[in-house]
């Protein structure tokens, strides 16, 4: 068995000793890996929420007409003024209204443009009628960016304390195994030998706080599955699930780490 | 000649301008001894760590079994380190382990514990007399036991030079002469030895058991701004 493993094997039995500070550090880490999801997937800033008026006009083309020719009409029709969009529907479609037989539905600006277009149109004999519809729409409910914010300074406290946390915790593993510690330094241990022990402690804190925010996020995910409101308020958190796991493990490590490494007892110099 | 230490003009000072160790000269033969000898606070502990370059000297030489140690790599220092035993003043034992146990796991821990593990064992139980307390827990060694224990795992690793940091401090009169007769021990065994103490007499018995010719360094209390 090499050094470096018996070393952290021995500092491992010692983790008993620690286990509250270590699942502190390791729940610490998983707050850290959810604030930081929230910043990601929350709104960055406010949508506007009044509802919207939108006008068309459904033209439905005799069975007769060449696809060809339709093709042109709606071309043409597109460069009108204050058309917006020219698009085709099939018998069977629903939006924006029950559709019959083919037809041109086109988008306008406004109901003054609605009415122009609509006499216009009355003219092709290959139409053979013509809807004015009109429907009132209103956006989904979001949350307010205030939520970002407040998740980024959730973000912002959790660090400093993340680390803190790590600081305690390396410390009571060094209180715990102090005695190994500076046996190990008064042999000629190197200082590289002496951290092995705390980066395994770390990145068994990171793991485990990647586990802990993993378990939430698809808790929380899979809940709002079931929950149309939740996907509406948050669209970015239904995409994006495994990325989010994978980042977290890596950032959970990564932040086990570092916490090991800032909270590594270094030798007092009398 | 073989020579295992040669501290020459030494000098330590701290980042304030304070001078702590100045002009400090002394050899060790090969199974030789020396003793430093100075007041609380004076830098006996200071000089041991100079030695095993824990610490950089501000100025003078030091030859380590042959090795300047200002001119080594922290790499090369650490391995020239784990050839010189080392006694601290606070013994170091692991309390919750059997003597065997302190002394394997020190062995386990840098890469020792090899075909001739049992064999260091053996001999550092002898050295150190503990032979018969082998499968005693630490935490039930006696004052003098649990020195002789961080003794043991001082020699475990075979070193031909011995620092011991003030070995008689805090111990008894008749465990303190039975240290300085264990010390003796380790000399005649072929293993040189620097000795530090803050008691003249120890100093003095040592050089009359060892011979006039064994350095006596003394280190002066007052330091210099």
């Amino acid at each position: 068995m090499s050094p470096g493993l018996f070393v952290a094997l021995e500092a491992l039995k010692g983790l008993g000793r620690v286990l509250t500070r270590w699942g502190a550090w390791a729940a610490s880490i998983a707050v850290v890996l959810l604030a930081g999801t929230a910043v990601i997937v929350l709104p960055t800033r406010d949508e506007d929420h009044t509802a919207r008026t939108v006008f068309y006009l459904v033209a439905s083309a005799d069975a007769a007409v060449g696809e060809s020719s339709l093709n042109r009409l709606a071309w043409d029709i597109w460069s009108w003024p204050g058309v917006s969009a020219v698009t085709f529907r099939f018998p069977g479609e629903t939006e924006p209204q029950e559709i019959a037989q083919r037809s041109l539905v086109v988008r306008v600006r406004d109901p003054e443009v609605q009415r122009q277009v609509g006499i216009r149109l009355e003219q092709f004999g290959e139409l053979t009628s013509i809807d004015h519809i009109q429907l009132t729409t209103s956006p989904p409910p979001r949350l307010p960016a205030t939520s970002r914010v407040l998740a980024l300074v959730g973000l912002v406290l959790a660090l400093p304390l993340c680390l803190w946390l790590a600081r305690w915790a390396a410390r009571g593993l060094g209180a715990a195994w102090g005695e190994e510690l500076a046996l190990l330094r008064y042999s000629g241990a190197s200082e590289l030998l002496l951290r092995v022990p705390f980066w395994l402690f770390g990145a068994l804190a990171g793991l485990a706080g990647a586990v802990l925010y993993a378990a939430c996020f698809w808790g929380v995910w899979s809940w709002a599955q079931e929950v149309p409101a939740v996907r509406q308020a948050v669209p970015t958190f239904v995409t994006g699930g495994t990325v989010a796991t994978v980042l977290g493990f890596l950032l959970g490590l990564a932040l086990g780490l570092v916490g090991a490494t800032v909270g590594f007892p270094a030798r007092r110099h009398a | 000649m073989d020579i295992s230490l040669q501290v020459s003009e030494l000098r330590f000072a701290t980042d304030d301008g304070v001078v702590v160790l100045d002009q400090v000269s002394f050899g060790v033969l090969r199974e030789g001894v020396a003793v430093v000898v100075g007041p609380p606070s004076s830098g006996k502990t200071l000089l041991l760590r100079l030695i095993l370059r824990e610490l950089p000297s501000t100025g003078g030489q030091i030859l380590l079994l042959g090795r300047n140690v200002a001119r080594l790599s922290p790499r090369k220092v650490a391995v020239l380190r784990r050839k010189v035993g080392y006694l601290p003043e606070e013994p170091v034992v692991l309390r919750s382990r059997t003597v065997r146990g302190n002394l394997e796991f020190k062995l386990k821990a840098l890469g020792l514990a090899d075909e001739d593990a049992e064999d260091r064992i053996a001999r550092a139980l002898e050295l150190s007399e503990l032979v018969h307390d082998v499968e005693r827990p630490a935490s039930e060694l006696s004052a003098l036991e649990t020195r002789k224990l961080a003794l043991g795992l001082a020699l475990v690793t075979d070193p031909p030079l011995l620092l011991c940091d003030d070995p008689v401090r805090n111990l008894a009169a008749p465990e303190a002469q039975a240290m300085i007769d264990l010390l003796m021990h380790l000399q005649r065994a072929g293993i040189a030895l620097v000795i530090t103490t803050r008691e003249a007499h120890v100093a003095a018995q040592i050089r009359a058991r060892c011979g006039e010719s064994t350095p006596v360094v003394h280190l002066r209390q007052e330091v210099m701004a």
